[in-house]
């Protein structure tokens, strides 16, 4: 039986990185079904997005460089759902996706993420894993302001992003 | 606790793009597949992927082992005599619901039956989604979004597990798109069981069936463990409305073929291939 992000400092650790691993892995994902679908804004918007998860990871892996992690599987982690909470649900996705939409998703996972650290933070009873649950809560809030930022820049959502000249059902 | 350490999930990967819809569950059941193979450390080369036709049948493209994408709902003959002729190496079978039980519903069944020490992973939306929406076996009822079946396909969807069950195949579960970690779990199971596993893989089609996005909230674990008492497990299929997920049964009976025994029959029909030649 393996243990909780809030039970020790190298399960945080562990559980921390594979939550950016898991996010970043799953936002290059989108970025290439887009890329395939010649939607290049989009793509962009998730290679990007994937690019900052991975580099968020890096920053986990060189902060806890000094200590060992345990190697879990992936069934073995502790998150409050199915998934590690920043992956992004795939069943929000569509191939009618609109940049408004696509913010929206991402956004649920930046909150997703800062209420798993904000949980940790509470139960914990270890005052440095606290600190660093608050801390990176702080980081998903930061990501969360930014993203609201970039979705406020693109103003009014196209009012026709869902009408498909080609649709997918047969015609006869 | 400890995985043993060596390739991650994505280094099983094979870098071509898949060119599933966005929202399509079968990138979780490729990831699902990659992560088993990371944790149990299988060698790619001791791997292979056989699928038949159809859009989940893209898959062996897509991880970088060997693969074979063969012919529609021929994919359970190919893994058969694949494994029957290469024990030592992983064989895994994937392929669709119209692909594994309309066009290979025989194969599938027989399949059970034979008990060869392989895993079939059948990714059911319960739609023909590379033919662009059709009633497949696995489809509802009254399923009316296709103008071919526009009151339905009014037949009773086919129970593949149910199917797997009366069949003979010694591990039978159900997987989900939406749950990839427990998906791989179940994977990784089913590939260290010894003899024939069956999983079907719920994997939404956004594209064609858009009202499967609610699965999400359907699907629910067994609310008990597995059983190697077949009665039980037909119970609980029967009382089971297809969206509870988790290994149901599993029993390990002998598997196909059977180790040659060494009698005088067999040395003197050896003697005679010996002397074969192509």
């Amino acid at each position: 039986m393996t243990q909780k992000a809030d039970s020790s400092i190298e399960y945080f650790f562990a559980h921390a990185l594979a939550l950016e691993l898991e996010a970043s892995e799953r936002l290059y994902d989108v970025a290439e079904m887009m890329e395939v679908h010649n939607n290049k804004a989009l793509a962009d918007l998730f290679y990007e997005l994937s690019q900052e998860s991975s580099q968020h990871a890096a920053s986990i892996k060189k902060q806890s460089n000094h200590l060992d992690l345990p190697h879990l599987k992936p069934w073995e982690f502790h998150w409050p759902g199915d998934e590690s909470p920043e992956a992004l649900d795939t069943h929000e996705l569509h191939y009618l996706l609109s940049p408004h939409q696509a913010l929206d998703v991402v956004l649920d996972c930046e909150k997703r993420a800062m209420e798993y650290y904000q949980s940790v933070a509470r139960t914990t009873k270890n005052s440095e894993i606290e600190a660093l649950a608050t801390a990176f809560a702080g980081e998903e809030r930061e990501h969360v302001n930014l993203l609201m930022e970039r979705k406020k820049a693109l103003g009014q959502p196209a009012l026709d992003h869902r009408i498909d000249l080609d649709p997918p059902h047969m015609p006869e | 606790m400890n995985s043993r350490p060596g390739l991650k999930p994505k280094e099983y990967k094979s870098g071509v793009k898949p060119i599933w819809c966005p929202g399509c569950g079968h990138f979780s059941v490729l990831n699902a597949i990659t992560k088993a193979f990371s944790a149990l450390g299988l060698e790619k080369k001791n791997t292979v992927i056989v699928s038949g036709i159809g859009c989940s049948s893209r898959l062996p493209a897509y991880i970088d082992s060997y693969g074979f994408h063969g012919v529609h709902g021929r994919a359970l003959p190919v893994a058969t005599g694949l494994k029957v002729v290469r024990d030592d190496l992983t064989v895994i079978a994937v392929g669709g619901d119209g692909d594994g039980f309309s066009i290979g519903g025989n194969h599938f069944m027989h399949a059970c039956r034979r008990n060869v020490n392989i895993v079939y992973i059948a990714m059911d939306n319960e739609v023909y989604g590379m033919t662009k929406g059709q009633a497949s076996p696995t489809t509802p009822e009254l399923w009316d979004h296709s103008k071919l079946t526009p009151h339905g396909p009014q037949v009773r969807p086919f129970q593949p597990c149910a199917v797997a069950l009366s069949a003979g195949a010694g591990f039978i579960g159900r997987g989900y798109s939406g749950d990839p970690n427990g998906l791989a779990k179940m994977i990784s199971e089913a590939i260290e069981f010894k003899g024939f596993a069956f999983i079907q893989a719920l994997s939404q089609c956004i594209t064609f069936c858009p009202e499967q996005k609610e699965w999400k909230d359907i699907v629910r674990e067994f609310d008990q463990p597995f059983t190697d008492d077949s009665v039980e497990a037909a119970m609980r299929l029967h009382g089971d409305d297809g969206f509870s997920k988790g290994v149901i049964y599993r029993k390990e009976r002998p598997v196909w073929p059977p180790e040659p025994a060494t009698n005088v029959e067999n040395i003197a029909l050896d003697a005679v291939g010996a002397g074969f030649q192509l």
